[in-house]
């Protein structure tokens, strides 16, 4: 598939492992794939591999997502709270009390910006 | 008994003439690091300002963790013990950056840390909505090309090549230079082997065990 985010798609698919504690190989009998195109798949932009339409396609099923969701202007660049707790899971060497103390952080930004710029009509 | 030329050459002389070549990518890495401190009008021997670097980014916020307005105890005390290996991070939004750093670090790893997050956004790399930098290097995340290049740039700018070459073969321990230059020792011992002038480190300081660190260490 031609113009995928690949560290998009590695992002989400740790957040959802994560999130449900699945292990490789449970995660990939749940999205129909071998473990080791889930492997590649989890190395991003550090493979080479691009997965077929079809593998995308039964991935972003598996995420509740759409295939358009992973075309490479689609990742955020804004982040809301949702998109930084997507990342903070994906990141294997956080606890998640590290993940809890870096989200309160954030929430505290958006609250004090929030009482600094009034809101637009 | 008779000794060749080259025997007789003083060991930096030697360096100079041996020297080995970077590679592409740390070149490259060099020059961004060289395009700052001329833009800053820095001196190759001189601490680079962080804050002047940083003050180039519109709407760059930066927060030392205990001065957050309204920041719970519990949430400092986090950053404090467990999370220590925690060294900073920084938010995306529409408005610009906020870099929230980890005060219980020393000032010289800070530094590395806002350096990194400062050559993500001057190199133009796409960004995450959150990066989270760790001790030395560590919680390295997404792009991990990105990563090395941010990374190398950061540690180049805070300590170039030709002041480090140049203290070295004037025989300086690395403490000092780590010193001279604000910076943590593990960088001058990481810029050493990147920009390969361990034989240098080696010939005029005798003394200093310096251990082995591959290239692409960070």
């Amino acid at each position: 598939m031609v113009g995928m985010d690949r560290g998009l798609l590695a992002t989400y698919l740790r957040a959802k492992m994560t999130e449900e504690k699945l292990s490789l190989r449970k995660a990939a009998d749940m999205v129909g794939c071998s473990p080791a195109t889930l492997s590649r798949l989890l190395s991003g932009e550090e493979s080479d591999y691009v997965p077929d339409t079809a593998t995308v396609t039964a991935i972003a099923r598996w995420l509740d997502k759409n295939i358009s969701d992973f075309e490479s202007d689609m990742r955020p660049t804004t982040s809301s709270l949702a998109n930084v707790e997507i990342h903070l899971h994906a990141l294997p060497d956080l606890t998640s009390d590290d993940a809890r103390a870096i989200a309160d952080v954030v929430r505290l930004l958006y609250d004090s910006k929030r009482n600094r710029v009034p809101a637009k009509e | 008994m008779t000794q060749s030329a080259t025997e007789y050459q003083p060991k930096n002389e030697r360096h100079r003439r041996n020297r080995q070549r970077l590679s592409e990518s740390q070149i490259s890495i060099e020059r961004h690091a060289i395009r700052l401190r001329s833009e800053l009008r820095v001196s190759d021997f001189c601490a680079l300002p962080h804050d002047a670097a940083l003050a180039r980014i519109p709407n760059c916020e930066v927060w030392a963790l205990k001065n957050l307005p309204g920041v719970k105890f519990e949430t400092v005390n986090h950053f404090r013990t467990d999370g220590f290996h925690i060294g900073a991070f920084a938010i995306r939004d529409e408005a610009g950056v906020v870099i929230v750093f980890n005060d219980a670090h020393p000032p010289n790893a800070v530094r590395v840390n806002l350096m990194e997050e400062f050559f993500h956004i001057w190199l133009g790399h796409r960004p995450d909505v959150l990066s989270v930098y760790g001790e030395h290097g560590s919680l390295r995340t997404h792009d991990a090309a990105k990563e090395h290049e941010a990374y190398g740039c950061a540690i180049a700018a805070l300590l170039p090549y030709a002041g480090l070459e140049a203290l070295l073969a004037r025989g300086s321990h690395v403490d000092l230079i780590a010193e001279r230059f604000a910076v943590p020792t593990l960088v001058v011992e990481q810029r050493i082997a990147a920009t390969k002038l361990g034989d240098l480190a080696n010939s005029t300081n005798p003394q200093l065990a310096l251990t082995p660190i591959a290239e692409d260490a960070y």
